[in-house]
């Protein structure tokens, strides 16, 4: 697998859920449950931010790889609707 | 694009309805429901444009001299969606239009072959139908953001979205094989994710993604650890705990798999299996968390008197017969249960016999526990409920959690036929004494 560029919701929800798997186990083995709305509020508010980020980053992406298809002097697709 | 045009500046096109005297009209946009096939390069002034050429269309008058459609391309032309200046759609993108330059009566020449416009299911970045996929494609979204959704909102709605996934898996037709050029899928069908649609196919077949095995690795590794815990479950601290514990780390291991995804391979689509497996654990979390909080939770399984759950209403009668029986024993796993000792009465009981002692034990797991009483039987009560009520005559309904009560309830008469010694327990429900005269 060859490296790449960051995806930033991968990397949100991966350490989303290596977090709340850690929280799940160690509270099942210590007969504890963490607050209900705290882990409803911290998923989404994890997802959603992952999701701006890669929207944010696919959309410089986008611009950067628009720029260097200029200097080749190639058309670039651009989406009207990013 | 830009191929020459035979038609002279400042002459009207001849068309089919070359007969047709037009008049001058102002026109509304380019959006308008008029065809304006007739147009010049982009390096030409815009000339006299004979709208309405269309087979079968009525003849429409030339727009006034000078005008100029705004966002002037080749996506100008569907109604209704005009393009910023300058930008210009992939090639898979477009609907076929003939070239602006010709002439009529002669075949033109068809650079890319008509584009399917339906919505497909996606043959390279699918998981289960490829419905998320050809819809996200269609739609210009993220297929990953699309597939969680789609989760969410099966879960939210109790499974009625997951009919509609069916449904549009009948009703989608698959993506055509092997991908044609301009048809969906045909610049990722090398392997990997798509692009965005917007992003076109020309760019994406220049730089075809890497198919990545992360994800299929990482699920691999889960699943055996989820097979290793459970075979070595009976070492976790307790039954109630283990799945949850199971929970737990194969969302862990999930969750790092999409953290290097981040940097090397593609696992985002681990998110999908993620959020249902993070709330099943979740559930278990809290129930292992009730279930060790409370000292009385086995009460809520009672097995039958055969050994298995017995769900069900059931009425227990109880007859003089049955005093040489005692002690009695009467379980019920869930439902609602009436212990009727009615038939215990003085007329049942021979004259001048001494008075009769019967022991009964009634359990109910979940449910309700209704004894009925004859007020010339002597109780000894011994009541508990887990989570409940407990109502007896002459005492005011106490309910709650871990609820207990010790209590006799006197016969009327002064020497009673039956002394009964009942020991009810429910887990969840209430128990209710009811005395009849």
């Amino acid at each position: 697998m060859k490296r790449h560029e960051p995806d930033w919701f991968s990397l949100a929800a991966g350490l989303l859920f290596t977090v709340l798997g850690v929280v799940f186990a160690v509270a099942a083995a210590n007969g504890w449950a963490p607050d209900g709305r705290w882990v409803a509020s911290g998923t989404l508010i994890a997802l959603g931010a992952g999701g701006i980020a890669a929207s944010v980053a696919a959309s410089r992406r986008e611009q950067r790889q628009q720029a260097l298809a200029g200097e080749r002097g190639e058309d670039w697709p651009s989406d009207p609707f990013a | 694009m830009s191929t020459p045009d035979p038609t002279p500046a400042g002459e009207p096109i001849p068309g089919p309805d070359a007969g047709v005297s037009p008049s001058p009209q102002p026109h509304v946009g380019a959006s308008g429901d008029t065809a304006t096939t007739a147009l010049p390069g982009p390096d030409q002034q815009p000339t006299t444009v004979l709208a309405g050429v269309g087979a079968g269309q009525p003849p429409q008058p030339p727009y006034p001299p000078g005008y100029q459609q705004p966002g002037y391309g080749p996506g100008a032309q569907q109604p209704g969606y005009a393009l910023p200046p300058g930008y210009q759609q992939a090639p898979s993108e477009q609907p076929y239009q003939a070239p602006y330059s010709a002439p009529y009566g002669q075949p033109t020449p068809q650079p890319y072959p008509p584009a399917p416009q339906r919505i497909t299911r996606s043959r390279s970045d699918r998981v289960v139908g490829g419905v998320c996929g050809g819809l996200a494609r269609a739609w210009n979204t993220d297929p990953t953001l699309l597939r969680i959704l789609t989760v969410v909102l099966t879960i939210v709605t109790g499974g009625a979205l997951l009919l509609g996934y069916v449904i549009a898996w009948i009703v989608m037709p698959d993506d055509p094989w092997p991908p044609q050029p301009g048809q969906p899928g045909a610049g990722y069908a090398a392997g990997g994710n798509p692009p965005y649609a917007g992003q076109g196919t020309a760019a994406m077949a220049a730089a075809p993604r890497e198919r990545s095995y992360l994800g299929w690795m990482v699920l691999s590794v889960a699943v055996l650890v989820a097979g290793l815990i459970t075979l070595f479950g009976v070492a976790l601290p307790s039954t109630a705990a283990a799945p949850a514990i199971l929970g737990g780390v194969v969302l862990a291991i999930l969750g790092l798999g999409m953290v290097v995804g981040t940097w090397y391979g593609r696992a985002r689509w681990l998110a999908v299996l993620a959020v249902p497996v993070a709330l099943l654990t979740f559930g278990g979390v809290a129930a292992n968390a009730f279930v060790q909080s409370n000292p009385n939770w086995d009460r809520w399984v009672v097995e039958g008197s055969d050994g298995r759950l017995a769900i069900g209403d059931q009425t227990w009668r109880v007859t003089p017969d049955d005093v040489a029986d005692s002690p009695l024993d009467y379980r019920i796993s869930a439902g609602d249960a009436v212990l009727d000792l009615r038939a215990l009465t003085a007329a049942g009981a021979a004259e001048g016999r001494p008075e009769q002692r019967l022991e009964i034990d009634a359990s109910v797991g979940v449910g309700q526990l209704q004894v009925l009483v004859p007020d010339d039987v002597r109780l000894d009560l011994t009541a508990s409920v887990d989570v409940g009520e407990i109502s007896v005559p002459g005492r005011a309904p106490e309910g709650g959690t871990q609820q207990s009560l010790t209590t006799t309830l006197e016969a009327a008469t002064p020497r009673p036929a039956y002394l009964v010694t009942l020991d009810a327990v429910v887990g969840a429900g209430s128990i209710t004494v009811e005395v009849f005269e």
